[in-house]
């Protein structure tokens, strides 16, 4: 790993636990406030300053450092954890995020960031000073005080810790350098002692002036946790052989570490002798005592029966050792059992292209297979294309992240936008675990956090108006995601004053939207707030009411070939629902062709397929009646003015318009339309590749996929063509109308 | 990068001065070039006093050459040392290589000019 490499990943890292301090402090605004989350939340503050000391990140590790402390202080009840200092910690999270995207020099150059750095270290200072403990000292017992003091040497010996550590040899090429540990490990407490080993040395011959020989055995006075200074090595630990003896160690876990190590033992227990970690005396006792038991055992050392005699005679406390080491093994373990991995998303980009890439050859090898009549060979192709499924299924399934995580994000800003609004918001998650590509996931969230801010801002009313129309006067806002066919369906809802038609209505008029005698469906009134330039704010804020936000949630949405829907009631509330598919890379496709253009239907979307002949087509408004509903269809043909292509028309024949013999029946949500095609050619997996800028204009098609004859065929986007068959069937309800009307004149 | 200037000097000796960054950025580049195939006379006297800047690889670097000193049946003095080094020595307890190593040679600017 390079230091490159390492670097990214504590920035990785540093934003992790960065959120996670935001959502610890999301509920301590709330007035939730416990051990535990006082822990993590100064474990998120330490290890960003951890990291950050051992890449020299000096103007992150001296702010996080105050923070640290007061955090500390907080866990060790000096002070107490109200809304002040939550607000301040609040700021503070937000400063760290801003230093952690810069580096030393950046900050330096910048007065602006080392002036709001200057005034938070101020504002911290009330609960960073001795003077605010006595306030929650008053409040602690005598015999707690009491029992907090111990003679200074029985201290000392109780926080002596053992680190032994056997390097990567590649530790220096990475980038790694021990002195940045050992710096670190003074920032933890007062190193006693270093033993720097040489013996791994080669002879000169051999020697590679980039390999880290060093080894290092450091006796450290600290009260920091196990935690802590495990997480001093913890970007060298996986491949490095690190071992942390608490203070409480029995004897024979140094003996374990002695025999465990490549150096010679008798070497090895002077050097922890040196370090102060064993007394001269009980190791010389515990290896003659070693020696003789193996000997009149004459088979290899048990340790462990000498550990048990040698902590017998010690009396040391063996429910502190057991807890002390049960906590390191717990920690070791749980480790091994989360085993995740991270990995960087190009490279599982790149798979996914390269399984896509097997997806189009798997369809030429069935194309082939089928075309040899070789029934062995189609069986194996069938097999083949069997665990071609499975592969792409699993390797999308990769890309799949929880929604939640967005959602997560969303109650920082809820909380900071009712603050500046004065108003009071709840914000409620439902479905946080439903999952969705990343890459949608990514672009999804600024439209949501438009739609939010719209909510927060026009939507719920203000106190006093929820006051005086009886509502609670905290307004409830819902942000939930569920599955609904093959599509992942977002829910932004609202209890607020509703979206006020009349008022939209006359906007959209004002603007030049739409005439004054224009008769429009409700949810045709509420989609005028997506038009570029709308807004029925009567101020524009720094929060929304500049007109430039729905337009952009509604092209963002329709990127990913999604839809958007209102539902708006006067005075109850609103509610957007983003309907997205669940992935872009590669889909499941129904292949069907017009005038010899072969097109990809997404095969979810589709409800039927019929015989066009068969059902009564009402002239001239491209639309039959199937089982008693009417349904409005496109002919591909029309829609994209295609003319027989003579080299893939259908043995030469020119098919005409009337030709069309063929109907998908598709569905989008409640829209139901049909597509009129020449001939279906049946299910295909279809690899989706954007089309280029220059088509982004062109409607009703989301990208173009390869077939394994190696022709081009286009995937339509049932949502565009659905609007446009909708929009023609409203349009020629119109006309007919019209027609009726000059006919009665 | 580091400077490294070797004399063999008429009184049975080797004279190294290193200054300048001694660092993971040039210490292949250094042994490679000046220490792999060097043949120390009886005493090797080391100038480490400009040394500006030494990290882990570097005193590495330092360690192998006196291991080379050994194995070449050499003895070493080390004339001066630059507080990059003394530093570093310090922290990680190396003084027995740098400052109180065998045949007690710690040497001082005075003395390094006294055997100049």
């Amino acid at each position: 790993m390079s230091l490159d490499a390492v670097l990214q990943t504590f920035y990785v890292e540093a934003q992790e636990h960065l959120e996670s301090m935001e959502n610890v402090l999301l509920k301590m605004d709330e007035g939730e406030c416990n051990d535990e989350m006082l822990n993590d939340i100064f474990r998120s503050a330490h290890t960003i300053k951890g990291s950050a000391g051992i890449f020299g990140l000096d103007h992150i590790v001296n702010f996080t450092h105050v923070v640290e402390n007061v955090l500390d202080r907080a866990r060790d009840k000096k002070i107490a954890v109200e809304k002040d200092l939550v607000d301040v910690i609040f700021k503070c999270r937000d400063h760290i995020q801003s230093l952690v995207s810069v580096n030393l020099e950046e900050f330096t150059a910048q007065a602006d960031l080392q002036k709001i750095d200057k005034d938070l270290l101020e504002a911290l200072t009330p609960w960073a000073s001795e003077e605010s403990n006595q306030a929650v000292k008053q409040n602690t017992s005598p015999t707690e005080n009491l029992s907090e003091h111990k003679p200074t040497d029985d201290e000392d010996n109780g926080k002596l810790w053992h680190i032994s550590l056997r390097l990567s040899g590649d530790c220096l090429r990475n980038g790694m350098d021990p002195l940045s540990f050992i710096k670190f490990l003074t920032s933890l407490g007062e190193i006693k002692h270093i033993e720097t080993i040489v013996d791994n040395f080669p002879s000169s011959a051999d020697f590679d002036a980039e390999t880290l020989y060093f080894a290092y055995e450091i006796s450290l006075l600290s009260d920091a946790s196990l935690e802590e200074i495990e997480n001093t090595f913890m970007f060298v630990q996986d491949d490095s052989d690190i071992t942390i003896l608490p203070p409480s160690a029995k004897i024979d876990d140094y003996l374990s570490l002695i025999d465990k190590l490549p150096e010679e033992n008798q070497r090895l227990g002077d050097i922890l002798v040196s370090c102060g970690s064993l007394t001269k005396h009980s190791l010389e006792q515990a290896l003659i005592s070693q020696n003789k038991e193996s000997a009149e055992a004459e088979k290899p050392t048990d340790t462990h029966k000498l550990g048990q005699l040698l902590t017998e005679q010690q009396k040391v406390p063996e429910a502190v050792v057991n807890a002390a080491l049960s906590k390191q093994q717990q920690s070791k373990s749980q480790a091994t059992e989360g085993k995740q991995i991270r990995i960087d998303s190009n490279r599982l980009d790149n798979l996914i292209n390269l399984i896509g890439e097997l997806v189009i050859n798997q369809q030429r090898i069935d194309l082939l297979s089928k075309g040899s009549k070789n029934p062995p060979l189609v069986e194996a192709v069938d097999d083949f294309e069997n665990f071609t499924n499975q592969i792409r299924d699993a390797a999308l399934s990769l890309r799949m992240v929880p929604i939640g995580g967005t959602f997560q994000r969303f109650k920082r800003l809820v909380r900071d936008t009712a603050q500046e609004l004065g108003k009071e918001v709840e914000l409620t998650i439902e479905g946080a675990d439903t999952e969705l590509d990343r890459l949608m996931v990514e672009k999804l969230g600024d439209p949501l956090t438009h739609i939010v801010r719209n909510a927060m801002d026009h939507g719920l009313e203000s106190i006093e108006k929820r006051q005086a129309v009886g509502k609670n006067i905290k307004g409830q806002l819902k942000l939930s995601a569920y599955h609904e066919a093959s599509h992942i369906v977002i829910a932004i809802s609202d209890d607020g004053n509703g979206i006020d038609k009349e008022r939209v209505r006359a906007k959209a008029i004002e603007k030049g939207i739409i005439n004054s005698d224009s008769q429009l469906t409700d949810n045709e009134l509420f989609h005028l707030i997506f038009h570029p330039g709308f807004s029925t704010a009567a101020a524009v804020t720094n929060l929304s009411g500049r007109g430039v936000g729905m337009d952009v949630v509604k092209r963002n949405v329709e990127a990913l070939q999604g839809s958007i829907d209102i539902n708006s009631q006067a005075g109850v509330g609103s509610e957007f629902k983003i309907r997205l598919p669940l992935t872009l890379a590669i889909i499941d496709g129904f292949h069907v062709e017009a005038k010899g253009t072969h097109f990809i239907i997404p095969q979810a979307t589709i409800i039927e397929c019929i015989d066009l002949a068969n059902h009564q087509d009402i002239k001239a408004r491209h639309c039959i009646n199937l089982r008693g509903d009417m349904i409005p269809y496109l002919s591909m043909s029309e829609i994209f003015n295609l003319t027989p292509c003579q080299q893939h028309s259908i043995e030469n024949k020119v098919i005409e318009h009337e030709d069309k013999r063929e109907l998908v029946i598709v569905q989008f949500g409640s829209d139901v339309a049909g597509i009129a095609v020449d001939s279906l050619h049946g299910e295909i997996q279809t690899v989706v590749k954007p089309l280029g800028p220059i088509f982004k204009a062109l409607k009703g098609i989301g990208g173009s996929s390869l077939l394994g004859n190696g022709e081009i065929a286009f995937i339509l986007d049932v949502p565009q063509l659905i609007e446009l068959a909708v929009g023609n069937e409203i349009a020629n309800k119109v006309s007919a109308a019209e027609d009726i009307s000059n006919q009665d004149k | 990068m580091a400077e490294i200037k070797i004399t063999q000097k008429r009184n049975n000796s080797t004279e190294i001065v290193i200054s300048g960054e001694l660092t993971i950025y040039c210490v292949m580049e250094v042994f490679q070039q000046h220490f792999q195939q060097i043949n120390l006379k009886e005493l090797t006297l080391f100038k480490l006093g400009n040394i500006s800047e030494i990290d882990t690889a570097g005193v590495q670097l330092l360690i192998m050459l006196m291991k080379l000193v050994k194995e070449q049946n050499s003895s070493y003095q080390i004339a001066s040392l630059g507080e990059a080094l003394a530093d570093y020595s310090n922290l990680f307890q190396l003084n027995r290589y740098f400052i109180d190593f065998e045949e007690i040679s710690v040497s001082t600017s005075a003395k390094e000019e006294e055997l100049q």
